[in-house]
């Protein structure tokens, strides 16, 4: 693109932005911590010591390490159980998060690595007191680009992603309508099991 | 047209008259709250609803023929692991990736009819203008849509279906909806379809059944070696592959008519 035509077109979404939601558009501290988060996962991709397929459990290890100070885990699993949260213990609850964060990260990390190179562009973020949402795009190699947005809040002074939004598909409500076709028609102890033998299986693909 | 053409027409406007009829009864949950599922009601993953903290609101895809869906998705999936994605695998390595595309755009190209006229009912004439124009210049120079010179001049394809344009003016999606060989639908865009068959000047050029097989299983195939990879991570990170391809699905056909809106637009 023509820097005169991208730089109007920046300065028309901005005005449309400032119009439409009679806010500024400028970036905040959830861009600004959400890029940070993304710059150093981008560089554990690009880190040519961790790029080697045989190096792959160490690569996802540094990743799960950023998104763990970048995502908040409870609140995702919270919103993807919806009702069903609340007739859980406690320790079913925290053995939840954990099994649903590690399918996040694989389901988000691998869709990372189908990236690794290629640019994010922030195309804006709009905030309302606790809440923001950070608009992203994926631009591939043959030009294609993604939209993905983070769906953040704040806790304390750190701003963090309860939210994934790919292509206008939000995963926390993708895997709601899944755990909840599973324990509808079969029960919340089947839910877990299949989630643990996914684990299970996707570690084994690792190992190969 | 054709006599089998119209019936597929009417098939479809009946099932859009079921899905509207059915979709506006209230259906109730597991833990007896009774939900309205009013057919303009905006999608339950709009901003609005996800903005309620803690009270998360849980209001199921709407699929009252799930029997028959499941049905029908799993032997989709028997044909996409037994036939398609063994004839994209050899696909892919035949024919190299530029030349894949190229294909792909060649069929883009072709669907031109179906999304001038959606993006004339969808008022949008740039959109419109745009398409004209690219299919003037990529029909060309681009030697028969093979490749796409318009791009390069900044024209970029306005992508519109019927679907979508039903949506836009204010037709619910009806009932989810899952048949033979196609990809995920809803009543709505079960009309949009067959109506989009109709907007395809393949449709017109060869036998009209052999003509939407063709195309189908020749644009499916080739998509489907353009995208390896990312059918392999889909099935990786999901519980219930039913569910989350059609969750999926409505989800962005959602945000796709939200956008059609210019009043909802941010």
């Amino acid at each position: 693109m023509k820097p005169l035509r991208r730089a109007c077109l920046v300065l028309a979404s901005a005005l449309a932005l400032v119009l439409l939601t009679g806010r500024g558009a400028t970036a905040g501290p959830p861009t600004d911590q959400l890029r940070e988060s993304i710059d150093r996962a981008l560089q554990a991709l690009g880190n040519p010591d961790l790029r080697k397929e045989i190096r792959t459990r160490e690569r996802r290890a540094a990743l799960r390490g950023i998104a763990n100070e970048a995502f908040d885990f409870d609140e995702m699993t919270k919103r993807a159980l919806a009702r069903h949260w609340h007739g859980r213990t406690p320790a079913e609850q925290k053995e939840f998060v954990e099994l649903f964060a590690d399918l996040m990260e694989r389901s988000y990390v691998s869709k990372l690595e189908l990236y690794a190179g290629e640019k994010i562009r922030y195309t804006g973020e709009s905030a309302e007191g606790e809440l923001a949402t950070v608009r992203t795009k994926i631009v591939t190699k043959q030009g294609t680009e993604i939209p993905v947005d983070y769906r953040m809040h704040r806790r304390g002074d750190r701003w963090l992603v309860y939210d994934v939004v790919i292509e206008g598909i939000s995963l926390v409500a993708n895997y709601r309508s899944q755990f909840n076709a599973i324990i509808q028609t079969s029960t919340y102890q089947d839910l877990v099991a299949r989630m643990k033998t996914k684990a299970v299986s996707v570690a084994e693909s690792v190992k190969e | 047209m054709s006599g089998s053409r119209w019936w597929v027409l009417a098939l479809g406007i009946a099932m859009a008259i079921a899905g509207c009829v059915s979709v506006s009864t209230t259906e109730t949950v597991a833990d007896g709250s009774a939900l309205p599922e009013s057919s303009l009601s905006p999608s339950p993953t709009s901003e609005g609803a996800e903005k309620a903290i803690g009270e998360e609101t849980l209001v199921e895809d709407y699929d009252p023929w799930a029997p028959f869906n499941t049905a029908i998705f799993s032997f989709n999936r028997k044909v996409d692991r037994y036939v398609l994605k063994p004839v994209a695998k050899a696909w892919d390595k035949i024919v190299p990736d530029p030349v894949e595309r190229s294909l792909k755009r060649a069929f883009d190209n072709l669907s031109m009819p179906r999304r001038l006229v959606n993006n004339l009912f969808q008022l949008k004439l740039k959109g419109a203008g745009q398409e004209l124009a690219r299919f003037g210049l990529n029909s060309t120079l681009g030697v028969a849509g093979l490749f796409d010179v318009a791009k390069v001049f900044g024209l970029e394809a306005s992508e519109a279906d019927t679907g979508q344009t039903l949506g836009r003016y204010g037709v619910g999606p009806g009932p989810y909806l899952v048949l033979p060989f196609l990809p995920p639908l809803t009543a709505r865009d079960g009309i949009g379809f067959a109506v989009d068959a109709a907007l395809d000047p393949f449709t017109y050029v060869i036998f009209p059944v052999a003509a939407l097989a063709g195309t189908a299983v020749g644009k499916r195939v080739d998509e489907r070696a353009l995208n390896l990879d990312l059918y392999e991570n889909v099935e990786e990170s999901t519980v219930d592959l039913y569910s989350a391809v059609r969750n999926g699905y409505l989800q962005r056909r959602q945000k796709m008519i939200d956008d059609s809106r210019p009043e909802v637009r941010r």
